[in-house]
Protein backbone atom coordinates (compact mmCIF):
# COMPACT_ATOMS: atom_id res chain seq x y z
CA UNK A 1 0.00 0.00 0.00
CA UNK A 2 1.31 3.40 -0.90
CA UNK A 3 1.27 6.78 1.72
CA UNK A 4 -2.25 7.49 0.04
CA UNK A 5 -3.67 4.72 0.40
CA UNK A 6 -2.79 4.25 3.94
CA UNK A 7 -3.97 7.32 5.04
CA UNK A 8 -7.41 6.75 3.41
CA UNK A 9 -7.43 3.48 4.68
CA UNK A 10 -6.66 5.59 8.67
CA UNK A 11 -9.34 7.61 7.76
CA UNK A 12 -12.08 4.86 6.82
CA UNK A 13 -10.68 3.41 9.99
CA UNK A 14 -12.10 6.14 12.06
CA UNK A 15 -15.12 6.39 10.38
CA UNK A 16 -15.56 2.26 11.46
CA UNK A 17 -14.38 3.21 14.86
CA UNK A 18 -16.91 6.06 15.22
CA UNK A 19 -19.55 3.72 14.30
CA UNK A 20 -19.12 1.01 16.72
CA UNK A 21 -21.45 0.72 19.49
CA UNK A 22 -19.72 1.03 22.39
CA UNK A 23 -20.71 2.58 25.76
CA UNK A 24 -18.75 5.71 24.44
CA UNK A 25 -20.46 6.08 21.36
CA UNK A 26 -23.75 5.55 22.52
CA UNK A 27 -23.34 8.65 24.77
CA UNK A 28 -25.13 11.82 23.73
CA UNK A 29 -22.96 13.41 20.97
CA UNK A 30 -24.04 17.12 22.54
CA UNK A 31 -22.46 15.59 26.24
CA UNK A 32 -19.37 14.61 23.86
CA UNK A 33 -18.83 18.09 22.52
CA UNK A 34 -19.79 20.38 25.33
CA UNK A 35 -17.04 18.12 27.33
CA UNK A 36 -14.50 18.18 24.30
CA UNK A 37 -14.68 21.99 23.81
CA UNK A 38 -14.50 22.53 28.01
CA UNK A 39 -11.80 20.21 28.15
CA UNK A 40 -9.58 22.82 25.27
CA UNK A 41 -10.77 25.77 27.31
CA UNK A 42 -9.52 24.35 30.57
CA UNK A 43 -6.33 23.41 29.07
CA UNK A 44 -5.62 26.55 27.23
CA UNK A 45 -6.10 28.93 30.00
CA UNK A 46 -3.18 26.99 32.09
CA UNK A 47 -0.29 29.51 32.87
CA UNK A 48 2.24 28.82 30.75
CA UNK A 49 4.45 28.06 33.86
CA UNK A 50 2.00 25.59 35.58
CA UNK A 51 3.16 22.30 34.33
CA UNK A 52 1.98 20.58 37.45
CA UNK A 53 -1.16 21.87 36.92
CA UNK A 54 -1.37 20.85 33.26
CA UNK A 55 -0.25 17.42 33.66
CA UNK A 56 -2.88 16.72 36.23
CA UNK A 57 -5.35 16.96 32.97
CA UNK A 58 -4.25 14.15 31.46
CA UNK A 59 -6.23 12.34 33.37
CA UNK A 60 -9.21 13.27 30.78
CA UNK A 61 -7.64 11.72 27.80
CA UNK A 62 -6.23 8.80 29.87
CA UNK A 63 -9.70 7.76 31.53
CA UNK A 64 -11.68 8.55 27.99
CA UNK A 65 -9.55 6.29 26.25
CA UNK A 66 -10.01 3.37 28.40
CA UNK A 67 -13.72 3.97 28.21
CA UNK A 68 -13.73 4.31 24.19
CA UNK A 69 -11.76 0.87 24.16
CA UNK A 70 -9.55 2.33 21.46
CA UNK A 71 -6.07 1.47 21.63
CA UNK A 72 -3.72 4.07 22.58
CA UNK A 73 -0.56 3.02 20.76
CA UNK A 74 -2.58 2.63 17.33
CA UNK A 75 -4.32 6.02 18.60
CA UNK A 76 -0.70 7.81 18.68
CA UNK A 77 0.27 5.72 15.44
CA UNK A 78 -2.36 6.97 13.24
CA UNK A 79 -1.53 10.59 15.13
CA UNK A 80 2.53 10.42 14.26
CA UNK A 81 2.00 13.57 11.03
CA UNK A 82 0.29 15.95 13.90
CA UNK A 83 1.83 15.65 16.94
CA UNK A 84 5.49 16.50 15.57
CA UNK A 85 4.05 19.59 14.36
CA UNK A 86 2.40 20.40 17.50
CA UNK A 87 6.21 19.48 19.50
CA UNK A 88 7.74 21.75 16.64
CA UNK A 89 5.49 24.96 17.36
CA UNK A 90 6.79 24.62 20.76
CA UNK A 91 10.38 24.13 20.39
CA UNK A 92 10.97 27.83 19.32
CA UNK A 93 9.66 28.76 22.28
CA UNK A 94 12.68 28.96 24.90
CA UNK A 95 14.40 31.16 22.11
CA UNK A 96 12.15 34.14 23.19
CA UNK A 97 11.83 32.69 27.42
CA UNK A 98 14.80 33.71 29.01
CA UNK A 99 13.44 33.64 32.47
CA UNK A 100 13.71 31.65 35.37
CA UNK A 101 11.52 29.60 37.14
CA UNK A 102 10.94 27.24 40.34
CA UNK A 103 9.11 24.05 39.76
CA UNK A 104 8.93 21.35 42.28
CA UNK A 105 11.52 22.95 44.42
CA UNK A 106 13.85 22.54 40.80
CA UNK A 107 15.31 26.31 39.58
CA UNK A 108 14.50 25.81 35.48
CA UNK A 109 14.76 27.66 32.25
CA UNK A 110 11.10 29.35 31.93
CA UNK A 111 11.48 29.10 28.44
CA UNK A 112 12.00 25.17 29.36
CA UNK A 113 8.72 24.91 31.71
CA UNK A 114 6.82 27.01 28.97
CA UNK A 115 7.82 24.91 25.42
CA UNK A 116 6.78 21.20 27.44
CA UNK A 117 3.53 23.17 28.79
CA UNK A 118 2.68 24.59 25.37
CA UNK A 119 3.39 21.13 24.06
CA UNK A 120 1.03 19.66 26.71
CA UNK A 121 -1.41 21.89 25.48
CA UNK A 122 -0.97 21.04 21.87
CA UNK A 123 -1.35 17.19 22.29
CA UNK A 124 -3.95 17.31 24.91
CA UNK A 125 -6.10 19.18 22.68
CA UNK A 126 -5.54 16.92 19.65
CA UNK A 127 -6.12 13.98 22.14
CA UNK A 128 -8.94 15.34 23.48
CA UNK A 129 -10.97 15.85 19.05
CA UNK A 130 -9.35 12.59 18.18
CA UNK A 131 -11.17 10.94 21.08
CA UNK A 132 -14.40 12.84 19.92
CA UNK A 133 -14.32 11.93 16.58
CA UNK A 134 -13.04 8.40 17.32
CA UNK A 135 -16.50 7.71 19.12
CA UNK A 136 -18.51 10.15 17.13
CA UNK A 137 -19.81 10.05 13.73
CA UNK A 138 -19.59 13.31 11.75
CA UNK A 139 -23.57 12.83 11.51
CA UNK A 140 -24.13 13.03 14.85
CA UNK A 141 -21.36 16.14 15.52
CA UNK A 142 -23.40 18.19 13.14
CA UNK A 143 -26.43 16.97 14.68
CA UNK A 144 -24.95 18.15 17.93
CA UNK A 145 -23.51 21.32 16.61
CA UNK A 146 -27.59 22.06 15.06
CA UNK A 147 -28.52 21.37 18.79
CA UNK A 148 -26.55 24.37 19.69
CA UNK A 149 -27.90 26.12 16.99
CA UNK A 150 -24.94 26.43 14.82
CA UNK A 151 -26.32 27.84 11.40
CA UNK A 152 -27.02 25.45 8.24
CA UNK A 153 -24.77 26.37 6.12
CA UNK A 154 -21.81 26.13 8.42
CA UNK A 155 -22.61 22.50 9.97
CA UNK A 156 -23.15 21.59 6.15
CA UNK A 157 -19.84 22.85 5.43
CA UNK A 158 -18.10 21.23 7.67
CA UNK A 159 -19.60 17.94 7.05
CA UNK A 160 -19.07 18.21 3.32
CA UNK A 161 -15.29 18.93 4.16
CA UNK A 162 -15.14 16.09 5.69
CA UNK A 163 -16.75 13.99 3.31
CA UNK A 164 -13.99 16.01 1.26
CA UNK A 165 -10.88 14.92 2.39
CA UNK A 166 -12.29 11.74 1.39
CA UNK A 167 -13.07 12.34 -1.89
CA UNK A 168 -9.45 14.25 -2.33
CA UNK A 169 -7.40 11.61 -1.69
CA UNK A 170 -9.22 9.26 -3.65
CA UNK A 171 -8.22 11.85 -6.56
CA UNK A 172 -4.85 12.02 -5.37
CA UNK A 173 -4.65 8.10 -5.18
CA UNK A 174 -6.16 8.18 -8.47
CA UNK A 175 -4.03 10.40 -10.61
CA UNK A 176 -0.87 9.62 -8.65
CA UNK A 177 -1.51 5.37 -9.77
CA UNK A 178 -2.35 7.34 -13.55
CA UNK A 179 1.02 9.24 -13.46
CA UNK A 180 3.28 6.52 -12.39
CA UNK A 181 1.53 3.78 -14.35
CA UNK A 182 3.00 6.15 -17.49
CA UNK A 183 6.14 7.11 -15.95
CA UNK A 184 7.50 3.87 -14.44
CA UNK A 185 10.77 3.33 -12.47
CA UNK A 186 10.53 6.91 -11.76
CA UNK A 187 10.19 7.93 -7.49
CA UNK A 188 8.33 10.14 -6.82
CA UNK A 189 6.44 13.09 -9.49
CA UNK A 190 8.71 15.09 -11.39
CA UNK A 191 7.81 18.91 -10.22
CA UNK A 192 7.32 20.24 -13.24
CA UNK A 193 3.75 18.31 -13.54
CA UNK A 194 3.05 19.48 -9.86
CA UNK A 195 1.30 22.33 -10.88
CA UNK A 196 -1.13 20.59 -13.79
CA UNK A 197 -1.69 18.22 -11.41
CA UNK A 198 -2.96 20.67 -8.22
CA UNK A 199 -5.27 22.55 -10.71
CA UNK A 200 -6.62 18.86 -12.07
CA UNK A 201 -6.97 17.49 -8.74
CA UNK A 202 -8.66 20.84 -7.56
CA UNK A 203 -10.99 20.49 -10.80
CA UNK A 204 -12.15 17.00 -10.33
CA UNK A 205 -12.80 17.01 -6.51
CA UNK A 206 -14.54 19.77 -6.91
CA UNK A 207 -16.87 18.41 -9.61
CA UNK A 208 -17.23 14.68 -7.61
CA UNK A 209 -18.33 17.00 -3.86
CA UNK A 210 -20.99 19.13 -5.74
CA UNK A 211 -22.13 15.30 -7.25
CA UNK A 212 -21.85 14.17 -3.75
CA UNK A 213 -24.06 17.41 -2.55
CA UNK A 214 -26.34 16.58 -5.17
CA UNK A 215 -26.74 13.42 -4.12
CA UNK A 216 -27.59 14.08 -1.02
CA UNK A 217 -29.74 17.05 -1.83
CA UNK A 218 -31.84 14.36 -3.57
CA UNK A 219 -32.28 12.09 -1.10
CA UNK A 220 -33.86 14.65 1.31
CA UNK A 221 -31.29 16.42 3.12
CA UNK A 222 -31.96 19.92 4.41
CA UNK A 223 -28.94 20.66 6.51
CA UNK A 224 -30.85 19.55 9.30
CA UNK A 225 -30.12 16.72 11.10
CA UNK A 226 -32.83 16.04 11.98
CA UNK A 227 -32.52 12.28 12.02
CA UNK A 228 -29.88 11.96 14.41
CA UNK A 229 -31.52 14.43 16.69
CA UNK A 230 -34.42 12.52 16.75
CA UNK A 231 -32.33 9.11 17.54
CA UNK A 232 -30.42 10.52 20.59
CA UNK A 233 -32.22 11.43 23.97
CA UNK A 234 -30.46 12.63 26.56
CA UNK A 235 -30.39 9.53 29.52
CA UNK A 236 -29.45 9.49 32.87
CA UNK A 237 -25.70 7.92 32.13
CA UNK A 238 -25.42 10.61 29.41
CA UNK A 239 -26.18 13.72 32.23
CA UNK A 240 -24.20 11.55 35.36
CA UNK A 241 -20.88 11.42 32.31
CA UNK A 242 -21.55 15.35 32.22
CA UNK A 243 -21.67 15.90 35.83
CA UNK A 244 -19.05 13.56 36.51
CA UNK A 245 -16.23 15.16 34.55
CA UNK A 246 -17.38 19.06 34.64
CA UNK A 247 -16.45 18.57 38.14
CA UNK A 248 -13.55 16.53 38.10
CA UNK A 249 -12.62 19.34 35.28
CA UNK A 250 -12.91 22.42 37.59
CA UNK A 251 -10.74 20.82 40.33
CA UNK A 252 -8.58 19.82 38.50
CA UNK A 253 -8.11 23.21 36.76
CA UNK A 254 -8.36 25.27 40.44
CA UNK A 255 -6.59 22.87 43.04
CA UNK A 256 -3.23 21.76 42.22
CA UNK A 257 -3.68 18.52 42.60
CA UNK A 258 -0.63 16.59 41.72
CA UNK A 259 1.45 18.70 44.60
CA UNK A 260 -1.29 17.76 47.08
CA UNK A 261 -1.39 14.05 46.45
CA UNK A 262 2.51 14.30 46.39
CA UNK A 263 2.43 16.53 49.91
CA UNK A 264 0.09 13.28 51.03
CA UNK A 265 1.95 10.92 50.20
CA UNK A 266 5.31 11.76 51.31
CA UNK A 267 3.24 12.17 54.89
CA UNK A 268 1.91 9.04 54.68
CA UNK A 269 5.28 7.60 54.16
CA UNK A 270 7.87 9.94 55.33
CA UNK B 1 -51.77 11.38 -16.92
CA UNK B 2 -48.25 11.70 -17.30
CA UNK B 3 -45.65 11.07 -14.53
CA UNK B 4 -42.81 12.95 -16.31
CA UNK B 5 -42.97 15.49 -18.59
CA UNK B 6 -40.81 18.12 -20.95
CA UNK B 7 -43.13 21.13 -22.35
CA UNK B 8 -40.57 22.88 -24.61
CA UNK B 9 -37.77 22.77 -23.04
CA UNK B 10 -34.50 24.56 -23.58
CA UNK B 11 -31.58 24.30 -21.69
CA UNK B 12 -28.25 25.89 -22.39
CA UNK B 13 -24.85 25.58 -19.64
CA UNK B 14 -23.71 29.41 -18.40
CA UNK B 15 -20.81 29.48 -21.33
CA UNK B 16 -23.99 29.77 -23.44
CA UNK B 17 -24.19 27.12 -26.18
CA UNK B 18 -27.56 25.15 -26.21
CA UNK B 19 -27.56 21.89 -25.06
CA UNK B 20 -31.30 21.39 -24.95
CA UNK B 21 -33.48 22.58 -27.50
CA UNK B 22 -37.43 22.43 -27.37
CA UNK B 23 -37.76 18.88 -25.91
CA UNK B 24 -40.66 18.03 -25.66
CA UNK B 25 -42.16 14.60 -24.58
CA UNK B 26 -43.53 13.02 -22.33
CA UNK B 27 -43.59 9.32 -19.77
CA UNK B 28 -46.44 7.54 -18.65
CA UNK B 29 -46.75 6.13 -14.86
CA UNK B 30 -46.13 2.83 -15.83
CA UNK B 31 -43.64 3.48 -18.93
CA UNK B 32 -39.96 2.39 -19.34
CA UNK B 33 -38.46 4.72 -21.75
CA UNK B 34 -34.58 4.37 -23.23
CA UNK B 35 -33.09 8.10 -23.70
CA UNK B 36 -30.47 6.86 -26.42
CA UNK B 37 -27.58 9.07 -28.10
CA UNK B 38 -24.03 9.33 -28.62
CA UNK B 39 -21.49 10.79 -26.33
CA UNK B 40 -22.58 14.27 -25.28
CA UNK B 41 -26.16 14.27 -26.91
CA UNK B 42 -27.71 15.42 -23.57
CA UNK B 43 -28.82 12.71 -22.40
CA UNK B 44 -27.41 13.49 -18.70
CA UNK B 45 -28.30 17.05 -18.86
CA UNK B 46 -31.87 15.57 -19.90
CA UNK B 47 -32.29 13.87 -17.10
CA UNK B 48 -31.08 16.20 -14.33
CA UNK B 49 -33.75 18.17 -15.21
CA UNK B 50 -36.11 16.17 -13.07
CA UNK B 51 -35.24 16.33 -9.49
CA UNK B 52 -34.43 19.91 -10.42
CA UNK B 53 -30.37 19.47 -10.22
CA UNK B 54 -30.55 22.12 -13.35
CA UNK B 55 -33.56 24.24 -14.35
CA UNK B 56 -34.83 24.96 -17.47
CA UNK B 57 -33.69 28.51 -19.34
CA UNK B 58 -37.42 28.04 -21.23
CA UNK B 59 -40.16 25.80 -21.09
CA UNK B 60 -41.33 23.66 -17.97
CA UNK B 61 -40.78 20.14 -16.36
CA UNK B 62 -43.44 18.52 -14.71
CA UNK B 63 -42.80 15.29 -12.14
CA UNK B 64 -46.18 13.73 -11.07
CA UNK B 65 -48.15 16.79 -12.07
CA UNK B 66 -45.68 19.07 -9.81
CA UNK B 67 -44.00 21.74 -11.92
CA UNK B 68 -39.94 21.57 -10.89
CA UNK B 69 -38.82 24.91 -10.18
CA UNK B 70 -36.82 26.42 -6.77
CA UNK B 71 -40.37 26.34 -5.17
CA UNK B 72 -41.60 22.92 -5.32
CA UNK B 73 -38.26 21.35 -5.47
CA UNK B 74 -38.12 19.21 -2.44
CA UNK B 75 -41.78 18.21 -3.16
CA UNK B 76 -40.68 16.94 -7.08
CA UNK B 77 -38.00 15.17 -5.51
CA UNK B 78 -39.72 12.49 -3.53
CA UNK B 79 -40.84 11.29 -6.67
CA UNK B 80 -37.99 10.94 -8.25
CA UNK B 81 -35.17 8.47 -7.57
CA UNK B 82 -31.74 9.08 -9.60
CA UNK B 83 -29.26 6.75 -10.39
CA UNK B 84 -26.06 8.85 -11.44
CA UNK B 85 -23.85 8.03 -14.22
CA UNK B 86 -20.63 8.25 -11.67
CA UNK B 87 -21.37 6.07 -8.55
CA UNK B 88 -18.85 7.85 -6.90
CA UNK B 89 -20.91 10.89 -6.82
CA UNK B 90 -23.35 8.48 -5.12
CA UNK B 91 -22.00 7.19 -2.47
CA UNK B 92 -20.26 8.86 0.31
CA UNK B 93 -21.05 7.59 3.30
CA UNK B 94 -18.69 4.90 5.30
CA UNK B 95 -20.80 1.49 4.44
CA UNK B 96 -23.21 0.34 2.33
CA UNK B 97 -25.86 0.27 4.63
CA UNK B 98 -25.80 3.66 5.74
CA UNK B 99 -25.62 5.15 2.69
CA UNK B 100 -28.56 3.04 1.79
CA UNK B 101 -30.36 4.64 5.04
CA UNK B 102 -29.68 8.21 4.63
CA UNK B 103 -32.78 9.23 2.17
CA UNK B 104 -35.56 7.54 4.56
CA UNK B 105 -33.94 8.83 7.54
CA UNK B 106 -33.91 11.99 6.44
CA UNK B 107 -37.64 11.57 5.58
CA UNK B 108 -38.11 11.07 8.99
CA UNK B 109 -38.99 6.80 9.29
CA UNK B 110 -38.07 5.19 12.68
CA UNK B 111 -34.93 3.81 12.75
CA UNK B 112 -37.38 0.12 12.11
CA UNK B 113 -38.92 1.26 9.15
CA UNK B 114 -35.47 2.66 7.75
CA UNK B 115 -34.26 -0.99 8.86
CA UNK B 116 -36.86 -2.78 6.98
CA UNK B 117 -36.54 -0.20 3.95
CA UNK B 118 -32.73 -0.27 3.37
CA UNK B 119 -32.74 -4.60 4.07
CA UNK B 120 -35.45 -4.98 1.08
CA UNK B 121 -33.56 -2.06 -1.20
CA UNK B 122 -30.68 -3.92 -0.87
CA UNK B 123 -32.27 -7.67 -1.00
CA UNK B 124 -34.08 -6.46 -4.57
CA UNK B 125 -30.61 -4.98 -5.84
CA UNK B 126 -28.99 -8.41 -4.99
CA UNK B 127 -26.93 -6.99 -3.01
CA UNK B 128 -27.49 -7.56 1.03
CA UNK B 129 -24.25 -9.28 1.16
CA UNK B 130 -22.47 -5.93 1.21
CA UNK B 131 -24.54 -4.34 3.70
CA UNK B 132 -21.81 -4.20 6.17
CA UNK B 133 -19.13 -3.93 3.44
CA UNK B 134 -17.11 -0.10 3.43
CA UNK B 135 -17.33 1.51 0.07
CA UNK B 136 -14.36 2.41 -0.14
CA UNK B 137 -13.52 -0.88 -0.65
CA UNK B 138 -15.97 -1.96 -3.26
CA UNK B 139 -15.40 -2.84 -6.89
CA UNK B 140 -16.99 -0.76 -9.61
CA UNK B 141 -19.91 -3.07 -10.12
CA UNK B 142 -21.04 -3.42 -6.65
CA UNK B 143 -21.21 0.44 -6.42
CA UNK B 144 -23.41 0.33 -8.92
CA UNK B 145 -25.82 -2.13 -7.14
CA UNK B 146 -25.61 0.22 -3.63
CA UNK B 147 -26.42 3.30 -5.67
CA UNK B 148 -29.31 1.98 -7.04
CA UNK B 149 -30.49 0.48 -3.76
CA UNK B 150 -29.80 3.71 -2.23
CA UNK B 151 -32.52 5.34 -4.70
CA UNK B 152 -34.78 2.09 -4.30
CA UNK B 153 -34.88 2.55 -0.74
CA UNK B 154 -36.58 5.74 -1.20
CA UNK B 155 -39.15 4.03 -2.85
CA UNK B 156 -39.71 6.60 -5.98
CA UNK B 157 -42.80 6.55 -8.35
CA UNK B 158 -39.78 6.64 -10.61
CA UNK B 159 -36.10 5.86 -11.87
CA UNK B 160 -33.90 7.71 -13.90
CA UNK B 161 -31.16 5.25 -14.33
CA UNK B 162 -28.15 7.15 -16.23
CA UNK B 163 -25.65 4.17 -17.85
CA UNK B 164 -26.96 1.45 -15.54
CA UNK B 165 -25.13 -1.22 -16.87
CA UNK B 166 -21.52 0.38 -17.19
CA UNK B 167 -18.81 -1.40 -14.60
CA UNK B 168 -21.75 -4.55 -14.30
CA UNK B 169 -20.01 -7.92 -15.63
CA UNK B 170 -22.49 -9.70 -17.42
CA UNK B 171 -23.94 -11.86 -14.81
CA UNK B 172 -24.84 -8.61 -12.96
CA UNK B 173 -25.81 -6.95 -16.07
CA UNK B 174 -28.07 -10.07 -16.61
CA UNK B 175 -29.49 -9.06 -13.04
CA UNK B 176 -29.92 -5.78 -13.24
CA UNK B 177 -31.84 -6.12 -16.46
CA UNK B 178 -34.29 -8.80 -14.82
CA UNK B 179 -34.42 -6.71 -11.59
CA UNK B 180 -35.69 -3.41 -13.72
CA UNK B 181 -37.92 -5.44 -15.21
CA UNK B 182 -39.49 -6.38 -12.08
CA UNK B 183 -39.54 -3.57 -10.14
CA UNK B 184 -43.25 -2.10 -10.33
CA UNK B 185 -42.38 1.94 -11.11
CA UNK B 186 -41.72 4.07 -14.52
CA UNK B 187 -38.14 4.21 -15.81
CA UNK B 188 -36.37 6.45 -17.12
CA UNK B 189 -32.95 4.83 -18.77
CA UNK B 190 -30.25 6.59 -20.49
CA UNK B 191 -27.46 4.19 -22.79
CA UNK B 192 -25.42 3.39 -24.92
CA UNK B 193 -26.44 0.00 -24.86
CA UNK B 194 -28.92 -0.65 -27.20
CA UNK B 195 -28.86 -4.06 -26.06
CA UNK B 196 -30.01 -3.60 -22.94
CA UNK B 197 -32.64 -0.74 -23.81
CA UNK B 198 -34.20 -3.50 -25.95
CA UNK B 199 -34.59 -5.66 -22.94
CA UNK B 200 -36.13 -3.21 -20.94
CA UNK B 201 -37.37 -0.07 -22.22
CA UNK B 202 -40.77 -0.40 -24.56
CA UNK B 203 -40.22 2.91 -25.87
CA UNK B 204 -36.47 4.64 -26.83
CA UNK B 205 -36.04 8.25 -27.72
CA UNK B 206 -33.18 8.92 -29.57
CA UNK B 207 -31.81 12.20 -28.98
CA UNK B 208 -28.60 13.80 -31.03
CA UNK B 209 -27.05 17.64 -30.34
CA UNK B 210 -30.01 18.35 -28.00
CA UNK B 211 -32.80 17.28 -30.26
CA UNK B 212 -35.33 14.62 -30.51
CA UNK B 213 -34.74 12.85 -33.53
CA UNK B 214 -37.19 9.72 -33.33
CA UNK B 215 -39.76 8.33 -30.53
CA UNK B 216 -41.68 5.30 -31.24
CA UNK B 217 -41.29 1.78 -30.17
CA UNK B 218 -38.39 -0.37 -29.41
CA UNK B 219 -38.46 -2.41 -32.60
CA UNK B 220 -39.27 0.24 -34.90
CA UNK B 221 -36.42 2.24 -33.76
CA UNK B 222 -33.39 0.04 -32.61
CA UNK B 223 -34.07 -1.96 -36.25
CA UNK B 224 -33.03 1.28 -38.07
CA UNK B 225 -29.71 0.57 -39.01
CA UNK B 226 -29.86 3.98 -40.91
CA UNK B 227 -31.15 6.09 -38.86
CA UNK B 228 -28.75 4.63 -36.04
CA UNK B 229 -26.10 5.08 -38.05
CA UNK B 230 -26.62 8.59 -38.80
CA UNK B 231 -26.70 9.90 -35.17
CA UNK B 232 -23.33 8.21 -33.73
CA UNK B 233 -25.04 4.66 -32.82
CA UNK B 234 -24.89 0.84 -34.14
CA UNK B 235 -27.69 -1.57 -34.25
CA UNK B 236 -28.14 -3.67 -31.07
CA UNK B 237 -25.31 -7.02 -30.84
CA UNK B 238 -28.20 -8.94 -31.07
CA UNK B 239 -29.33 -8.08 -34.49
CA UNK B 240 -25.67 -8.93 -35.74
CA UNK B 241 -26.10 -12.55 -35.28
CA UNK B 242 -28.58 -13.24 -37.26
N1 LIG C 1 -21.26 21.53 -16.52
C1 LIG C 1 -21.21 21.71 -17.85
N2 LIG C 1 -20.87 22.92 -18.35
C2 LIG C 1 -20.85 23.12 -19.67
N3 LIG C 1 -21.15 22.20 -20.59
C3 LIG C 1 -21.50 20.97 -20.18
C4 LIG C 1 -21.55 20.65 -18.78
N4 LIG C 1 -21.93 19.37 -18.66
C5 LIG C 1 -22.09 18.89 -19.91
N5 LIG C 1 -21.85 19.84 -20.82
C6 LIG C 1 -21.97 19.69 -22.28
O1 LIG C 1 -23.30 19.38 -22.58
C7 LIG C 1 -23.36 18.44 -23.64
C8 LIG C 1 -24.26 17.30 -23.25
O2 LIG C 1 -23.69 16.62 -22.15
P1 LIG C 1 -24.37 15.39 -21.45
O3 LIG C 1 -23.54 15.05 -20.28
O4 LIG C 1 -25.80 15.68 -21.23
O5 LIG C 1 -24.21 14.25 -22.57
P2 LIG C 1 -24.58 12.72 -22.51
O6 LIG C 1 -25.54 12.47 -23.60
O7 LIG C 1 -24.96 12.33 -21.14
O8 LIG C 1 -23.19 12.05 -22.89
P3 LIG C 1 -22.52 10.69 -22.37
O9 LIG C 1 -23.10 9.61 -23.18
O10 LIG C 1 -21.09 10.89 -22.68
O11 LIG C 1 -22.78 10.59 -20.92
C9 LIG C 1 -21.95 18.03 -23.94
O12 LIG C 1 -21.55 18.68 -25.13
C10 LIG C 1 -21.14 18.53 -22.79
O13 LIG C 1 -19.88 18.97 -23.21
MG1 LIG D 1 -24.16 11.13 -19.69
Amino acid sequence: MNDISQSIFELNHLDTLAEQNQWMNRRHPLVKLLLTLFYIILVVSFHKYDLMGLLAMMAYPLIVFNLSELSFRKSIYRLRYILPLVCIIGLVNPLFDKEMVLVMGLVLRGGIISMITLILKGIFTVLAVYLLIATTTIEKICGALRLLHMPKIMVTQIMLTYRYIFLLLREVERLTTSYQLRAPGQKGIHFKVWGSMVGMLLLRSIDRSEGVYNSMLLRGYDGNFNYVNRKMAMVQTDWIYLIFWLIILILLRIFPVIQLLSGFFLHLFG
Amino acid sequence: MNLLTFDHVSFQYENGLPILQDISLSVGPDESVGLIGANGAGKTTLMKMLPGLLLPNEGQVTVADIVVNKKNLSQARRKVGYVFQDSDSQLFMATAYDDVAFGPRNYGHTEEEVAERVLTAMEQCGCLHLKDKQIYKMSGGEKKLVSLATVMAMRPRCLLLDEPSVALDPRNRRNLISLLNSLPVAKLIASHDLDMIWDTCGRPILIDQGKIIADGDTKTILQDKELLEAHGLELPLRLFKE
